[in-house]
């Protein structure tokens, strides 16, 4: 036993003087440099490694047609079995909003009636399309991740490349398909039930005129805010396939790697909708004033 | 059946010989070609068979990180030899498999297949080449989304047009060949055990008919009686295939009952420099005698200095 733990001891010590070294204050300052150059580096690569991920998949996707019998499973497992947790998420949302706003609508005399256009311009333009691509993040983004972190782990990929597949076409292609494809269709369903919950609380819950609710929605609501919406929603879900795919296929370090796979894509890609969102606002907002000018 | 009864063990080789002529692959070199028993040969085979190696690698390090993992190896396989490659855990022997079939490219160095260079392919052309190996992952690596069937048919649905009736035909009579029958077909890979899963692991990656086998520790993990039908089935479809196999492993039951030539690895990180990573390359005969105290230690299975080097 003395013997091991003699032996075991060099290692340590060894890193005692490395330390002393790095405690001087130039010796700090070259470590701070070192990490941040380091972080920095590392920033740079994941970037170009996701840039580099999202080529191989879209020239996948044009490059050959999608793989036999992969594209119906992921379409149900991303598209259908989103319906009822979006759906859910859509009806409450517009009935909170009815709830929140209603409370300061009625302080001035008249506004009763715009409830309709504030509750369901948020819902279409903002809500509707954050609201279906988070749940979506949470709920196919990070499963996503797991499932090909877990084939990663466990060699399916490697399997896939042995059989002269690749993966990217075989995995990555189909799960993007759907997640582009079908966002702008749940889009659809989240500002449905939105605008029904609002109507619902609105004109049977705080009495207001349901002429009136629908006639002032209709007014300042067009086809441009849901098409900016859906537009939007259609990214959002590129960016979710990416984000969650890559997580999975960069992923390493056993079962722990999973899990963190699975949080990372969830993690990242709410704050990419975030992002994305408030840049495509900037931008349908500059669109749409170059189109109608004012005045 | 987790196990297989003693009858279906006798079973499986005894079909296998049955079938021997009616799936030779077509255009394949057969026995004919060579000298009789040339292939079966325990010995010198390296010399024996004329044909220029199938597979070379030629000065190969691969690196991760700050950890070098293999290092100038310098090896030549000539085809139908059954090659087996052993050495301690972490000496970089699943790496050696995966850069062999091109999955991790070497940091220097090159690997002929053929005389083609294999990590110069683009990568269409590289996906096409690995056609040309069967490789048997060490947990199987079967599609646990799929049930046995569709995994041993995928290779057929990928690259063939073949109609459902011809799939399943070729399937069951490949499974059959490694002793399943057609109750596994419905089974997903998470209902299977061990052994079975390998099987079908065998089965999947014979399904296109490859020119070069590689096994990972094909009986890692496997109890003695599963272990040696694994082995037998790799002997058979060494014999039955005329393929080229290599087999990874640190199962000295293995080593003797199916290579024809061992190859042992050492860890790159307790080499000297400039010494060979591969510490001994012979027959089995010759590892039995090898004076080298390292391999000597690996044959015996003893733990030597290992205890106190605080590893």
């Amino acid at each position: 036993m003395s013997e091991v733990s003699q032996i075991t001891k060099p290692p340590a010590v060894t890193a005692l003087p490395d330390q002393g070294r790095r405690s001087e204050l130039s010796g700090q300052a070259a470590g701070f440099w070192a990490e941040l150059g380091q972080s920095v580096k590392a920033f740079v690569v994941l970037w170009g490694d996701a840039a580099e991920f999202t080529w191989r998949t879209l020239r996948w996707m044009v490059a050959r047609r999608p793989c036999r019998g992969t594209i119906l499973p992921n379409f149900h497992q991303i598209g259908v079995r989103s319906v009822p947790v979006i759906g859910t998420t859509g009806l409450f949302i517009g009935m909170v909003l009815a709830v929140q706003t209603y409370a300061e609508f009625t302080r001035f005399p008249g506004m009763k009636s715009w409830l309709g256009a504030a509750i369901n311009a948020s819902v279409i333009r903002e809500l509707g399309p954050v609201l279906a691509a988070t749940m979506l993040a949470g709920r196919v983004g990070s499963a996503l991740a797991a499932e090909l972190a877990a084939m990663r782990i466990t060699e399916q990929m490697d399997a896939l490349w042995c059989l002269g597949v690749n993966p990217v076409h075989y995995l990555v292609v189909p799960r993007f398909l759907a997640c582009v494809m079908l966002i702008p269709l749940l889009t659809v369903l989240a500002d449905f039930m939105g605008v029904l919950g609002g109507a619902l609380i609105s004109t049977q819950f705080f009495g207001i005129e349901s002429f009136e609710y629908w006639r002032v929605s209709q007014e300042k609501i067009g086809l441009w805010d849901i098409f900016c919406g859906l537009t939007k929603s259609a990214v959002f879900g590129a960016a979710i396939a990416i984000i969650s795919c890559h997580r999975g296929f960069t992923s390493s370090g056993g079962a722990e790697g999973v899990g963190r796979a699975a949080t990372d894509a969830f993690v990242v890609s709410f704050v990419a909708i975030l992002i994305l969102d408030f840049l495509l606002g900037l931008f349908f907002n500059g669109l749409s004033a170059m189109i109608w000018p004012r005045g | 059946m987790s196990t297989p009864t003693p009858a279906e063990r006798q079973e499986a080789p005894a079909r296998l010989e049955s079938r021997a002529e009616a799936v030779r692959a077509p255009g394949e070199p057969g026995l004919d070609a060579l000298p009789a028993g040339a292939a079966a040969a325990p010995s010198a085979q390296g010399n024996r068979l004329e044909t220029k190696p199938v597979l070379r690698l030629e000065n190969v390090s691969v690196q991760f990180g700050p950890q070098a993992v293999l290092r100038d190896i310098d090896l030549a396989i000539p085809r139908e030899q059954s090659v087996a490659v052993i050495g301690e855990s972490g000496c970089g022997k699943t790496v050696f498999l995966k850069v062999l079939v091109g999955l991790i490219p070497p940091g220097r160095g090159r690997v002929w297949l053929d005389g083609v260079e294999l990590h110069a392919l683009p990568e269409q052309e590289l996906v096409k080449q690995r056609l040309r190996f069967g490789f048997v992952f060490q947990a199987a690596a079967l599609f646990d989304s799929m049930s046995v069937y569709e995994n041993v048919a995928f290779p057929l649905r990928q690259h063939t047009d073949l109609d459902e009736a011809t799939i399943r035909q070729r399937v069951l009579q490949q499974l059959a060949e490694i002793g399943l029958g057609e109750e596994v077909l419905a089974k997903y890979p998470a209902e299977l055990s061990g052994g079975m899963r390998k099987r079908v692991g065998l089965a999947r990656a014979l399904m296109l008919r490859p020119e070069i086998m590689l096994y990972d520790e094909p009986t890692a993990g496997l109890d003695p009686v599963m272990a040696d039908v694994i082995n037998a089935l790799i002997k058979q479809t060494h014999e039955r295939y005329h393929v080229t196999s290599v087999v990874v492993t640190h199962d000295l039951k293995t080593v003797r009952l199916v290579a024809q030539r061992v190859v042992m690895l050492y860890p790159v990180r307790r080499l000297a420099a400039g010494e060979s990573q591969i510490i001994f390359d012979g027959t089995v005969e010759e590892l039995e005698q090898a004076q080298d105290p390292r391999v000597r230690q690996f044959v015996l299975g003893q733990a030597g200095e290992y205890l106190y080097r605080g590893e």
